[in-house]
C-alpha cells in the first residue's frame, strides 16, 4: 500500500469516526437533559406505584415504550439509567432499551422507506414486509430477554447495576429552590453527558478502525454464496459498524441480493447491540448482566433469522 | 471509604450556604494540621466536566457555521446538531456561573475564619468524630487518602474512596474527549472519502459502443440511473439519453473509468457508493487522460446505456462518450470538465 493510500486511508478513518460521533452527540445531550430533569423532578416512587411489577407485562409494556417515547440507541442510554435509579423494574427497562431504538415510528418509517419497491426483486421483502418482520422479531427479542434478565436479577438488582451517582430521593433531605434545583439538574445532565461522549468516543473510533479491512464488495459476495452464515455476518457487521437505527434499513437495503433474513438480522441485532452500545451499557450493567443480554440477544437474533431464512427460502443457496 | 452514598456534587449544600441568607458565615478554619489545603479535586472536576462540554458544543457550531458539517452529516441533521450544540453550551454556561459562584463562596469563607475548625480538611490521620459539631460540618468538607469515618452523603470525594465515581476516570476521559476538539483544531477532517475501489469493468468491454440517440434528459440524478438499472420500464425510459453526471473519476485505464458518488442517509458512516461506469465509444479514437483526472471531481456528459452483467441477471449504469479525438475528450469540457459539487455526497 502506498503513502497516499495510507493517508487516503486514515482520512476515511477520521470522517467516519467523527461522522458517527456528531450524529449521535445531539441524542446524547438530548437524554443526558431528558436524565437531569427525571433525577431531579421524577418522584422516585411514581414509578413503583404505576409501572406494573409483573414481569411479562412490565416486559410487553416496556418493549412497546418507544412507540410512545421514540429514542435512538445512544440517547436511550442516559434515560434508562436514571429511570432504573428511580425504581423502574430492570425487565422493563431492558425492553425499552432493547425494542425502543426499532419500535418507534421514525425507524420504521425509515426502514418501510428503505426498503419500498425492493419487493418486485426476486426473493426480496419490500417496505411493508421487512418493516414487519424487523419490528416483530425485535419486539420478540426483547420481552423474551427481558423475562430472562428480569429472573437471573431477582433480588440482586445492586450486585448487577453500576450505582449511579444522584441525589437522595427525600424531598425532605434537599434544597428545593429553584437556583439549587437548576443547579443539581446541570450537574447531572454534564456528568452524564461527559460519562456517556467518553464511551461513544471510543466505540465510534474503534467502528472507524474495523472499516479499514473489509469492504461492501466482500461481504455481498460471501452472503450470496452462504446464506445461513451470512446471517451470522450480518451480525457482526452490525456489531462493528455502529449504525443509528435509521439509518441501517438504507444500508442494509444497499444489499440488494442478500437473503432478507440476514438483512432482518443486521437491522434487529445492530440497533440492541454495537461496539459503541457496549461500552455505553457498561456504566449501566455490570459486566456479567451485559454477557448475558448479548448472549441472549445474539442467539435469538440468530434462530429467528435462520428459522425465517429455512421457512421462506429453505436450505437452497441463494442465487 | 468504603461507605456507599451517590451524590453527585455538593452543590446543593452549598448553594444553601451562598444563595439565602442563612445564618452568619461559619467558622472555617483553612487548614489542618498537615498544612496548606490539598487541591479541590471535585471543583477541577466540575470545571473540566464544564469546559469539555463547552468546547464540545462550541466546535458543534463552528461545525455548523463553517459548513464542514456537510462532510459528515445529512442536512435533515444539521439542525439536530445545532440544536443539541447550543443545549449544550446553556447548560454548561449555566454550570459554570454557578460553580464559579460556589467556589468564590467557599474560598471567601474558608478566608474569612480561621479560628473556629469544624469545617476542615480531612487528612490521613483524621479518625476523630466531628458531626456533631456544626450544621455545616457533616456537610462541607474534603476527605483525604486515609479519612476511615462515616460521612454524611454529600461530600467531595477523595482519592481513594471505594464505590463507583466517575471522576477516578477523569485523566483518560480528558484524553478521549479531548480527540474530537483537538481534530476540529487541525481542520480534520476535510475531505469526503478518498480511498474508492474501481468497478472491474473488463467484463464489460464488448459493450462500449453507444445506442440510438434519443435526445438529451436534464436533471436526470445520479441516484435515479443507478435505481432504473434494475428496472426495466426505466432503463428503456433512459437508455439513449444524453446525461450530466458528478462524482470522482476513480480508474487507471484510457478508455474506461469509474465514476463514483456517495449517497448518505443520515452520516458518512451509513453512506454506500454509487457507481456508474464511463466508457469512450468503441470507434472513437480517443484515450483518456485519466493521471490528469484521476481521484478529481468531475462533470460527466455523456449517453445513458445499461451494461448487462455477465450473468444477465442485472445491469451497471453506464455513459458513453462519443469524443472525436483525445484533444475532444480530455480539453474540451464537452465530455468532462473539473467541478467542484454542491456537497460531496447525494441525500434524500
Amino acid at each position: 500500500m502506498s503513502d497516499a493510500q495510507i493517508i487516503l486511508k486514515i482520512k476515511d478513518f477520521l470522517l467516519i469516526f467523527t461522522s458517527i460521533f456528531y450524529e449521535a452527540l445531539p441524542f446524547i445531550v438530548v437524554g443526558a437533559l431528558i436524565a437531569g430533569l427525571l433525577e431531579e423532578f421524577l418522584p422516585g416512587k411514581l414509578l413503583t406505584r404505576w409501572f406494573p411489577r409483573a414481569s411479562l407485562t412490565g416486559a410487553i409494556l416496556g418493549a412497546g415504550l418507544g412507540l410512545v417515547f421514540p429514542m435512538c440507541e445512544c440517547g436511550i442510554v442516559p434515560i434508562m439509567r436514571r429511570l432504573l435509579r428511580k425504581g423502574l423494574p430492570l425487565g422493563s427497562c431492558v425492553a425499552y432499551l432493547l425494542a425502543g431504538p426499532v419500535i418507534n415510528p421514525i425507524v420504521l418509517l425509515s426502514t418501510f422507506f428503505a426498503f419500498s419497491g425492493m419487493g418486485e426483486n426476486p426473493g426480496q421483502l419490500g417496505g411493508g414486509a421487512m418493516t414487519a418482520l424487523r419490528a416483530g422479531m425485535a419486539y420478540l427479542i426483547a420481552v423474551v430477554t427481558a423475562l430472562f434478565v428480569q429472573a437471573y436479577a431477582s433480588g440482586r438488582e445492586q450486585e448487577l447495576l453500576v450505582p449511579l451517582p444522584g441525589q437522595n430521593d427525600d424531598e425532605n433531605g434537599r434544597d428545593m429552590r429553584l437556583l439549587a434545583r437548576v443547579d443539581r439538574v446541570t450537574a447531572v445532565v454534564l456528568h452524564d453527558f461527559i460519562d456517556i461522549s467518553f464511551f461513544l468516543i471510543l466505540g465510534a473510533l474503534m467502528s472507524a478502525g474495523v472499516r479499514l479491512f473489509y469492504s461492501q464488495d466482500d461481504i455481498s459476495s460471501f452472503s450470496m454464496a452462504h446464506p445461513i452464515p451470512s446471517i451470522f455476518l450480518m451480525m457482526v457487521l452490525a456489531y462493528l459498524l455502529c449504525l443509528c437505527s435509521e439509518a441501517d434499513a438504507f444500508v442494509a437495503a444497499s444489499f440488494v441480493k442478500m437473503v432478507p433474513a440476514a438483512k432482518a438480522a443486521f437491522l434487529v441485532f445492530g440497533p440492541m447491540m454495537d461496539i459503541k452500545l457496549m461500552l455505553m451499557y457498561t456504566r449501566v450493567f455490570r459486566p456479567r448482566l451485559i454477557v448475558l443480554i448479548v448472549t441472549l440477544v445474539a442467539i435469538q437474533t440468530f434462530v429467528l433469522a435462520t428459522m425465517y431464512h429455512l421457512a421462506t427460502v429453505g436450505f437452497s443457496v441463494a442465487e | 471509604m468504603a461507605h456507599d452514598h451517590h451524590n453527585i456534587s455538593p452543590c446543593g449544600l452549598s448553594l444553601s450556604l451562598t444563595m439565602t441568607d442563612s445564618p452568619p458565615a461559619p467558622p472555617l478554619p483553612s487548614q489542618n494540621d498537615q498544612g496548606p489545603l490539598p487541591p479541590a479535586s471535585w471543583f477541577q472536576e466540575q470545571f473540566l466536566q464544564a469546559g469539555i462540554a463547552s468546547a464540545l458544543g462550541g466546535i458543534s457550531v463552528g461545525l455548523y457555521t463553517s459548513g464542514r458539517v456537510n462532510l459528515m452529516l445529512a442536512p435533515k441533521f444539521h439542525g439536530w446538531l445545532l440544536g443539541g450544540a447550543v443545549v449544550l453550551l446553556a447548560v454548561a454556561a449555566v454550570r459554570l456561573a454557578l460553580l464559579i459562584k460556589m467556589a468564590a463562596r467557599v474560598r471567601a469563607s474558608l478566608a474569612a475564619t480561621e479560628s473556629i475548625s469544624h469545617v476542615h480538611v480531612h487528612g490521613p490521620d483524621c479518625h476523630h468524630d466531628h458531626h456533631n459539631e456544626g450544621a455545616v460540618a457533616t456537610s462541607q468538607h474534603i476527605h483525604g487518602p486515609g479519612c476511615g469515618h462515616t460521612h454524611d452523603e454529600t461530600h467531595v470525594h477523595g482519592p481513594d474512596c471505594g464505590h463507583d465515581h466517575s471522576h477516578q476516570w477523569l485523566p483518560l476521559q480528558v484524553m478521549v474527549l479531548a480527540i474530537p476538539v483537538i481534530l476540529f483544531g487541525l481542520n480534520l477532517p476535510n475531505e469526503a472519502f478518498g480511498n474508492m475501489k474501481a468497478l472491474d469493468l473488463d467484463a464489460y468491454s464488448a459493450q462500449m459502443e453507444s445506442v440510438g440517440d434519443k435526445g438529451s434528459a436534464d436533471n436526470v440524478s445520479f441516484l435515479q440511473l443507478e435505481r432504473a438499472a434494475s428496472n426495466p420500464e426505466a432503463r428503456s425510459l433512459y437508455e439513449g439519453k444524453s446525461v450530466q453526471l458528478v462524482g470522482r473519476f476513480v480508474g487507471d485505464h484510457d478508455k474506461r473509468f469509474t465514476l463514483i458518488r456517495y449517497k448518505m442517509n443520515c452520516c458518512a458512516a451509513d453512506a454506500v457508493p454509487l457507481n456508474a461506469a464511463i466508457m469512450v465509444d468503441s470507434e472513437s479514437p480517443g484515450r483518456l487522460d485519466y493521471r490528469h483526472w484521476s481521484n478529481k471531481w468531475v462533470e460527466v456528459k455523456g449517453q445513458v446505456r445499461f451494461l448487462k452483467s455477465k450473468d444477465g441477471k442485472s445491469f451497471l449504469t453506464a455513459l458513453i462518450l462519443k469524443a472525436k479525438d483525445s484533444d475532444d475528450l480530455n480539453k474540451s469540457d464537452t465530455w468532462i470538465r473539473e467541478t467542484v459539487p454542491d456537497s460531496p455526497f447525494l441525500t434524500e
